[in-house]
């Protein structure tokens, strides 16, 4: 029972908000409640690491469902992601006013669905879990409320429509997998996998096929671009949703799928090496042209999919741990560039690069954090971005990759302008007067536990990343 | 083997032209049968008598409320699929008949949120949901 204590909390507080939805609360009131819930979900997490941090992995639900130091770390990231974005949306200003309450409610469930992502060991399994949290997002995406525009609702069909489609090709894959491995729980596959694909090609097609939804999900390369499109249409606080929590459960996923294949260098890592370069080129380049902040940094994220993705395909424990580590850091990260975003526009709207003109004198806590955020996504020293940049590459070195290596640092000094660009911008002075930017205590506090955190982990990785390898551990 | 195997096949075939016999041989017999009808103008369209229909069906909008009325009826009807899982293994060595019945209810009882849901938001009173 206490194994799955996390999913249940996050299944109560979903029915809390279905039960709030039936009348009328006030926003403030919800925020309120979502905060605290949240707060108490955290908690539950890190207890349930902690539970189960120097315990066999223990299985329920006839082995489908497995609950180890691996899976837990990720409820903590996610649950902690889940508090991070509703503290970030306070008073959901880019939502319509009667779905308020639903807003919340279907955000919990996608965090659910990712929950229980983090845990899955059954195909089957797999599938329903990025259903559950997937088919959440698709529904909060046209929600978005703002005189005139009207963008949402093609971003929710195109988020929808590419979204089934993933689906199918993954779900073909597995008929793959299942058809020559005859079975569907990963611990029985990664027995057979390896030596299946010294002999059988086809595997390989299945196999890569089958990560095809959780590509979907982190933006890489063959399937990213929905990215800009979905990232512009939605609304400010859903858009730093959709672009950090769905990326670590797909993380978590990828990094049990890759693991199926066995840790010597094979035709996998080398599809997956092709994926991870083109995804961070494409990423790179295509952000350096783009003024919606939005788009900048859905094309960001569709590179840092391909640093993460070198980190995986290493498939040791220093890869898989960078990988944990570098994808914690870009929820950080981004949900401090979405802070700066949400709070910079008064109604929710999309904002560019001439909205960040004078950010310095307007709000310096902003301008401040949108340094750091800018910092550690190109990777620049006392921030969680380094470190997690520097433990990819020496994962990558250990497995003497170094043309991956090399290409990676090319396109890490690319996204490097872009990044200042956003920071040069933020401290231009503006020609006309510009009013200060009014927040709110809570807001400042929030701003201060993101800057704490990118520092914080940035300086002192080696606690982190100890548990990260704890947890890698128990996948190899 | 392969003779007994063949046999088996043969039995298929039978089967497959028997098949097509059933499906085929009402038509011709029906053809011979039949009395001759004369052919005119509204013996092409869906209903040969009544009011003379005009225009197509996607000229005209229906109000949503039926829309809505549909999907409600399609969360139920969708649930029924999933009894027959539980009704499989209910009572066997799996599952238990305490954990079958408890488990069936919280189902029901989380899809019947639906309907309160749909119930307070006003889809079941009737009215015209868009000004025309």
């Amino acid at each position: 029972m206490s194994l799955f204590l996390p999913e249940l909390a996050l299944i109560s507080m979903a029915l809390v908000f279905f039960f709030m939805s039936l009348g009328k609360p006030k926003s403030s009131f919800l925020q309120g409640v979502a905060l605290a819930q949240a707060a108490i979900v955290v908690f539950i997490a890190l207890f349930a690491f902690k539970f189960s941090c120097n315990q066999p992995a223990q299985t329920m639900f006839y082995d489908a469902y497995r609950v180890d130091a691996f899976s837990q770390l990720f409820k903590i990231i996610l649950t902690f992601g889940l508090f991070l974005v509703i503290y970030l949306g306070a008073g959901l200003k880019g939502i319509t006013d009667n779905l308020k309450a639903e807003y919340y409610m279907f955000m919990t469930l996608s965090v659910l669905g990712l929950v229980f992502l983090s845990s899955a060991v059954e195909l089957l399994t797999i599938v329903i879990s990025l259903e559950i949290s997937s088919f959440a997002l698709y529904v909060i995406i046209p929600f978005r409320f703002q005189k005139g525009y009207r963008k949402q609702m093609e971003a929710g069909i195109k988020y929808v429509m590419f979204g089934a489609m993933a689906t199918g090709i993954s779900l073909y894959g597995m008929s793959y997998i299942y058809g020559m491995a005859h079975t569907t729980y990963l611990n029985e596959l990664v027995q057979v996998l390896p030596g299946m694909l010294k002999h059988q090609p086809a595997i390989i097609i299945g196999l890569i096929l089958m990560m095809a939804s959780f590509f979907y999900k982190l933006a890489m390369f063959p399937m990213h671009f929905w990215a800009p499109d979905v990232y512009e249409g939605s609304s400010n606080e859903t858009a730093g949703f959709i672009a950090t929590l769905p990326k670590v459960g797909a993380v978590a996923l990828l990094i049990r799928l890759v693991a199926l294949a066995g840790i010597e260098i094979n035709q996998i890592t080398g599809i997956l090496a092709i994926f991870a370069i083109l995804s961070m080129v494409v990423g790179n380049l295509s952000a350096l042209v783009q003024d919606d902040l939005k788009r900048l940094l859905a094309y960001s994220s569709i590179a840092h999919a391909g640093y993460v993705m070198v980190a995986i395909l290493c498939v040791n424990t220093l890869g898989f741990s960078a990988a944990i580590y570098y994808i914690a850091g870009y929820l950080v990260m981004n949900l401090a560039c979405f802070y700066v975003i949400y709070n910079i526009s008064p109604k929710g709207e999309n904002v560019t690069f001439a909205d960040l003109k004078g950010l310095y004198k307007n709000s310096p806590m902003l301008a401040l954090t949108l340094v750091l955020g800018a910092f550690g996504m190109a990777g620049i020293p006392p921030t969680v971005g380094f470190f997690g940049k520097f433990f990819i590459f020496t994962a990558a070195i250990e497995k003497s990759l170094y043309a991956i290596v090399i290409l990676t640092v090319i396109n890490a000094g690319i996204s490097a302008f872009y990044y200042l660009k956003m920071v040069r911008a933020a401290f231009m002075t503006s020609d006309e007067e510009s009013s200060v930017i009014q927040m709110d205590l809570s807001a400042y506090i929030l701003g201060l536990i993101l800057i704490v955190t990118i520092l914080g982990i940035g300086i002192f990785p080696q606690t982190f990343m100890h548990y990260a390898e704890m947890a890698a551990g128990t996948i190899l | 083997m392969t003779e007994s195997c063949l046999t088996d096949y043969m039995y298929i075939l039978l089967f497959m032209v028997g098949g097509c016999l059933a499906v085929f041989l009402p038509f011709v017999i029906a053809y011979y049968l039949r009395p001759k009808t004369t052919e005119y103008v509204r013996s092409f369209q869906a209903y040969e008598c009544g009011v003379t229909p005009f225009n197509q069906m996607w000229d005209y909008r229906f109000g949503v409320s039926y829309y809505l009325y549909a999907l409600i009826f399609l969360a139920f009807d969708v649930d029924v699929l999933y009894l027959f899982p539980v009704a499989t293994v209910y009572n066997t060595d799996v599952v238990s008949k305490i954990r079958g019945i408890s488990e069936l209810f919280i189902f029901i009882g989380i899809l019947s949120l639906a309907i309160i849901y749909a119930w307070v938001k006003g889809v079941f009173k009737w009215e015209r949901k868009i000004k025309s």
